[in-house]
């Protein structure tokens, strides 16, 4: 692995590319890394001055190569790179590339193109938001059933920047107590409460990677969704919009040493002890849910209960067993919703807006792959796909069900790496639906069901009889 | 009858409707009286059989037909293996396999467990028809809505086909009516192409149900009793030759079936009746041109010695071994003690029992005493097919009073005869005739006797019947009565004592609200998502097909108990020392072993109070290994406390059950709810040695203990006796934890000292 990601950095060696670290200096660089939940969010803020000869479009980032590789599908991935520009007026997002050359210190550059041009001596404040999935990985591998399960992060004291740094600071923020292990320097870093900090550092050059590792406390699952499989069925007719979600979990926290314990058990769900087995999850919907259900491949799961709340309706869930690091579930979720809430008729007649979140999935979990499907009624016509999200493949196929003749439209999106916290994308899918199609079901089938009495009818009163009786 | 021809024309026609409408609301009824668990649970398979038979038809569902009847299981009765496809009664399969294609071909998206879950209460509708139907050949169409409404909702038959009892009994009923109407009708036309459709549902019921050699044996019989009676018919012989040829032909295209049509005794009787017939027709032609005094002679002559040469064939064939001779469960419909002796197997399971006296009143209610009656109206007029329905009655009442699995058969026949008798009483007493109108129209009778009268117009016979307003009342007020006690027996039955899916439990909180124990889901779930897939497991044979279905893990041996040996060999791994258990898990590859504890809820279903079948069957095999005595106390009893023998408490099925068990009572007395004797504490009592397992390890235990699945440990990496290996893991961790209240060295001879005693 390492070769293969090392091999065309030395073949293309000098010819390598490095933006000119000339061109902006950063000042107060701010970073935070979240490690409260089962992947690892890192935001920072910084202004960035232009302080080189003439006025810049665009500007340039980096990220650790491994983030992006598509060789190694489960290993560390970038599920979320967000870049926004501060201004008096709210933030606007900006648009990227991820360079596919790997430098020497294995980081791949990211190029920022700005709205408009930074002239030299101004500066500007930019936002940066990113998540990594399957980067936090339990020390030891192993543990004891009643044992506390830590966390390994490893990381660089200051973010790897192309631009000289006037100023950085690091924050780490931990969810329950304060690392019990972590790189130490002089001085540095410094505790308070749950938040490790790491600097101020001044004047630091471009480039710079200072690794260090933190261990710490996180006596929760890492809940791992290998697949989701979302399913959206739209109905006119009915006035429902129904969602099916099917789910493989695992958790990918540590395993037991020895095998699993009731008698162990019982003691720690008694004493109220937190576990890093998954107990319970919870799935935020949207408000207005209907006809809950929880059930798994070999049926009913009676232990989910539903928090009915008028804005925001939690379902609470417990597997059928504890889910210890390693362990694998499987599951599906369910649930309708008056079709009015999601979809709108647009200006023209026959012209829909379905409007859904991307996902809706558990909370603190992050996702593998997802497959997210539309299906709409029989006749409908896609016009337009969009959302927010944009790492998707898009797919149209098409399913018979429910008596169709002509099978309906399905749009099918396919993602990669994702986090709970992309519930907050939504999808918008625009399609045509005129009202012939709507009735043209109803005619079909009251004509087969004619047809079919009217042939009995007609073959009763066939007479087969080889002879006639007396 | 008399109805009919009295009513306005208008009425007459509108009968036809009404009629129609009664049925469909009979089938409405039949089909919601079978949801309770569907409402109550969910929709799910029941028990044990119907895991397999669901396991089968998804392979169906997903393989094509051929290789369904090709299927080499080889994740059942491992290391064997099973061909599925030519030891089962793909009828089942076939059927809803049928519905799903065409519900799939109609586009409707019906999941295949729906299917399986409906099946039974739907084709419970189509019985309710078929009883009409059959039911009105023998008395009228008021009998035969009577017959309907009773065999839709009586127990006998509910308790084999409530939703979710997806067994082969759930079609077979409705076969099995539907072939007898077919039969009754093609006796009375002569008709061969009712004999054609008799046999091809008679086909239909071999494809079902291992039960078709009640149908093989009734007809046969039946003929054999109209010959005898001299009641021999041209309508007989075109029936029986149409029937038994090509039902035969065709039962023999079933795999599983083959050649036993030909083969086993239990087929000769509809062989031998087809030659009696052809000899009786023949003796009928020949009587016809043949002077009679001539014809007496021959007739003796050719029987005697016909019947000799034939006798001696069978006989012959059956020692040579060409005709298979009877099985095991045949003898034991006869003698109940049989199997018990003979056949433990067979008698392990509960409803291979004799019937005990209440339970034909439980599932059949006021019909119980209905039944003789309506047997006795059927002896007044005694027609070719009442003499179906005496045979049948009379088999049936038997074969229920041997197995309790029989009543089933039973249920049908005591639901026509109670509707005959029933709509025999309702005639006679709604008829609303009034004696006094009949004698001003005709006053010329009126010396006949003033309790026979005679309605002129309407019949020839003299009318007998129940004038007084009193006695019609009383009687019919009493009758309404027991219908609607009876509705409501059947009721309470269905849904107190038929309707658990016994894979979920339910039980009651304080609060009163409804508490689900899923024990048995929980742990087949984990084995299914965290085990690898070609673990084997080894459980008691009961818990095969469910683990083969829900868990979908190759399992040792399963509920189609077809290898005695096999099934011993589990029971002797089960009831011996670890250190003979060992070796045979090792070579049967056992990873897991799954055993059902109920000792902590109260479950009383449990393994321990299956174990002396277990032992049984394995002494059996083994009688110097494994001995029932030893499992008893000096007293005779049979305890797992204290007072349990030495054998017992080594044994590997009591070591698993209670491992750890007195952990979770603390300093409380462990008690084990089901047998309600303390289990020894070491934590009360510091003279008890705990339980100690050296060659497995708990991997998982159910929420109520109800499941506790033990892994089978590797042999040891330094190829140390388990025994040992442990003692020393044990000793090395007290002296190690330090934590040890006796002395270091103490705890290493500790250790030694346990190796020495076992």
């Amino acid at each position: 692995m390492r070769f293969t990601a090392l091999l065309p950095a030395l073949l293309v060696g000098v010819a390598a590319f490095t933006p000119p670290s000339t061109d902006f200096t950063v000042r107060s660089y701010l970073r935070t890394v979240d490690l409260m939940k089962s992947y690892v969010r890192d935001s920072s803020s910084f202004i960035l001055e232009n302080t080189g000869a003439e006025p810049q479009s665009s500007f340039y980032l980096a990220v650790n190569a491994s983030y992006t590789d598509t060789e190694s599908p489960l290993s560390a991935k970038l599920a979320m790179y967000e870049v926004k520009l501060k201004s008096d007026d709210g933030s606007t997002s900006l648009k990227y590339t991820i360079d596919d050359e790997v430098n020497e210190d294995q980081m791949k550059y990211v190029k920022i193109e700005l709205p408009k041009s930074i002239a030299v001596g101004q500066s500007v404040t930019v936002q940066l938001a990113s998540a990594v999935v399957r980067e936090l990985v339990p020390l030891p591998k192993k543990i004891k059933q009643a044992e506390v399960q830590n966390l390994v992060w490893q990381g660089s004291r200051v973010a790897y920047i192309p631009y000289p740094v006037v100023k950085q600071r690091t924050k780490i923020k931990f969810s329950e107590r304060p690392a019990n292990a972590y790189s130490r320097f002089k001085d540095d870093p410094t505790i308070d409460g749950t938040v490790l900090t790491y600097g101020p550092y001044e004047n630091i050059p471009p480039q710079t990677y200072e690794p260090i590792r933190v261990k710490y406390e996180y006596n929760q699952p890492l809940i791992e969704i290998t697949k989701l499989e979302r399913e959206l069925w739209v109905s006119h007719s009915g006035g429902n919009l129904a969602t099916e979600e099917r789910y493989w979990l695992t958790n990918s926290g540590a395993e037991l040493t020895d095998h699993f314990s009731r008698v162990r058990w019982q003691a720690t769900t008694m004493a109220q002890q937190s576990t890093p087995a998954l107990k319970a999850a919870q799935v935020h919907l949207r408000a207005g849910v209907r006809d809950v259900y929880f059930t798994d491949e070999i049926g009913n799961v009676s232990t989910s209960n539903l928090r009915d709340d008028y804005r925001d309706p939690v379902l609470e869930f417990r597997p059928r067993y504890p889910v210890f690091g390693g362990w694998n579930y499987s599951f599906t979720l369910g649930w309708n919703h008056d079709l009015a809430r999601s979809v709108r008729e647009t200006a023209s007649e026959g012209i829909y807006v379905l409007r859904v979140p991307l996902l809706e999935g558990p909370v603190n979990a992050m996702y593998d792959e997802a497959d997210v499907l539309v299906v709409l009624p029989e006749g409908a016509k896609v016009l337009a796909v969009d959302s927010s999200y944009k790492d998707m493949t898009e797919e149209l196929t098409s399913l018979y069900s429910h008596l169709d003749v002509v099978g309906r439209t399905v749009v099918k999106l396919s993602a990669r790496d994702m986090t709970d916290e992309h519930r907050r994308n939504e999808l918008y899918v625009t399609y045509e639906l005129s009202k012939d199609a709507q009735y043209r079901k109803p005619i079909r089938v009251a004509t087969a069901v004619f047809a079919v009495f009217f042939a009995i009818i007609l073959l009763g009163k066939v007479d087969v009889s080889i002879s006639k009786k007396a | 009858m008399h109805f009919t021809t009295k009513l306005p024309s208008s009425a007459a026609q509108a009968l036809p409707l009404i009629r129609t409408l009664t049925l469909i609301t009979i089938a409405g009824a039949a089909i919601a009286s079978r949801l309770f668990s569907v409402v109550r649970f969910e929709s799910i398979i029941h028990e044990f059989d119907p895991w397999f038979n669901f396991r089968a038809t998804k392979y169906l569902v997903s393989h094509d037909f051929y290789s369904f009847l090709d299927w080499f299981d080889d994740r059942t009765w491992y290391p064997l293996g099973r061909v599925t496809g030519g030891t089962l009664y793909p009828g089942l399969m076939v059927t809803s396999a049928l519905i799903f294609h065409g519900l799939k071909a109609l586009t409707l998206p019906v999941d295949i467990r729906n299917i399986c879950v409906m099946l039974a209460p739907v084709f419970s509708g189509l019985t309710a028809y078929a009883t009409y139907l059959f039911t009105c050949e023998m008395k009228d169409q008021s009998a035969g809505l009577l017959a309907a409404a009773f065999i839709g909702i009586a127990p006998g038959y509910i308790s084999r086909s409530v939703a979710g009892s997806y067994d082969n009994e759930a079609i077979a009923i409705f076969l099995l009516m539907f072939t007898f109407y077919l039969w009754i009708k093609a006796l009375k036309l002569g008709s061969a192409f009712f004999g054609a459709l008799t046999a091809l549902f008679y086909f239909y019921m071999v494809a079902a149900w291992g039960g078709y050699v009640f149908i093989t044996n009734i007809i046969p019989l039946h003929a054999l009793v109209l010959v005898v009676m001299g009641r021999y018919s041209s309508r007989l012989y075109v029936a029986y030759s149409s029937w038994y040829a090509l039902g035969t032909l065709a039962s023999m295209q079933i795999p599983f079936v083959g050649f036993l049509p030909i083969r086993s005794s239990e087929h000769m009787g509809a062989l031998g009746v087809f030659g009696l017939l052809q000899l009786v027709a023949f003796a009928s032609y020949v009587r016809a041109r043949v002077p009679s005094k001539h014809f007496k002679v021959l007739v003796t002559v050719s029987a005697t010695s016909l019947l000799a040469l034939g006798l001696a064939g069978v006989v012959g064939l059956t020692l040579s071994g060409v005709i298979a001779p009877w099985t095991g469960r045949f003898y034991s419909l006869w003698d109940t003690g049989y199997a018990k002796i003979h056949i433990p197997i067979i008698a392990s399971v509960s409803e291979h029992q004799p019937t005990a006296w209440p339970s034909f009143f439980f599932d059949t209610f006021m019909l119980i005493w209905l039944f003789p009656a309506g047997v006795y109206i059927i002896f007044q007029e005694l027609r070719d097919e009442h003499l179906f329905v005496i045979i049948y009655g009379i088999l049936a009442s038997y074969f229920a009073g041997v197995m309790v699995r029989l009543m089933l058969t039973l249920t049908p026949i005591v639901c026509v005869c109670g509707a005959v008798a029933l709509s025999n009483i309702l005639d006679i007493y709604t008829n609303l005739e009034k004696p006094l109108e009949t004698d001003d129209e005709d006053k010329t009778k009126k010396e006949e006797d003033q309790s026979v009268l005679r309605l002129g117009s309407m019949s020839k016979k003299p009318l007998i019947g129940v004038f007084s307003n009193w006695s019609r009342a009383f009687v019919l007020g009493s009758f309404t009565i027991y219908l609607f006690l009876f509705v409501q027996h059947c009721t309470w039955v269905t849904s107190n004592a038929y309707s658990s899916p016994s894979v979920v439990l339910a039980s009651q909180l304080p609060d009163g609200s409804q508490h689900i124990i899923d024990d048995f889901r929980e742990a087949y779930y984990w084995l299914r998502k965290n085990t690898p897939e070609d673990a084997k497991i080894m459980s008691w044979w009961d818990y095969g097909y469910q683990i083969g279905g829900m868990a979908d893990r190759t399992t040792l041996v399963d509920n189609n108990t077809w290898n005695n040996t096999h099934i011993a060999t589990v029971g002797k791994a089960m009831s011996s020392r670890e250190e003979v258990s060992y070796p045979i898990l090792r070579k049967h590859d056992v990873d897991y072993i799954l055993v059902i504890f109920g000792g902590l809820l109260g479950y009383s279903g449990d393994d321990i109070n299956k174990f002396l079948w277990m032992v049984r069957i394995a002494e059996g095999i083994w009688p110097d290994e494994v001995r029932e005595r030893d499992f008893f106390t000096a007293r005779g009893e049979y305890r797992v406390d204290q007072e349990a023998t030495s054998t017992m408490k080594n044994s590997l099925m009591y070591k698993m059950s209670y491992y750890r068990f007195t952990d979770v009572f603390g300093r409380q007395p462990a008690l084990d709810r089901v047998r309600n004797q303390r289990i020894p504490s070491a934590i009360t009592d510091p003279s008890v040695k705990p339980i100690s397992l050296n060659t497995v390890d708990e991997a998982f235990t159910s929420e109520n203990w109800i499941v506790r699945i033990y892994k089978v440990k590797d042999l040891d990496d330094f190829g140390r006796d388990h025994a040992i290996a442990n003692a020393f893991e044990e000793g090395k961790r007290k002296t190690a934890g330090g934590r040890s209240r006796s002395a270091p060295v103490g705890g290493l001879s500790k250790g030694k000292a346990r190796v020495l005693r076992e």
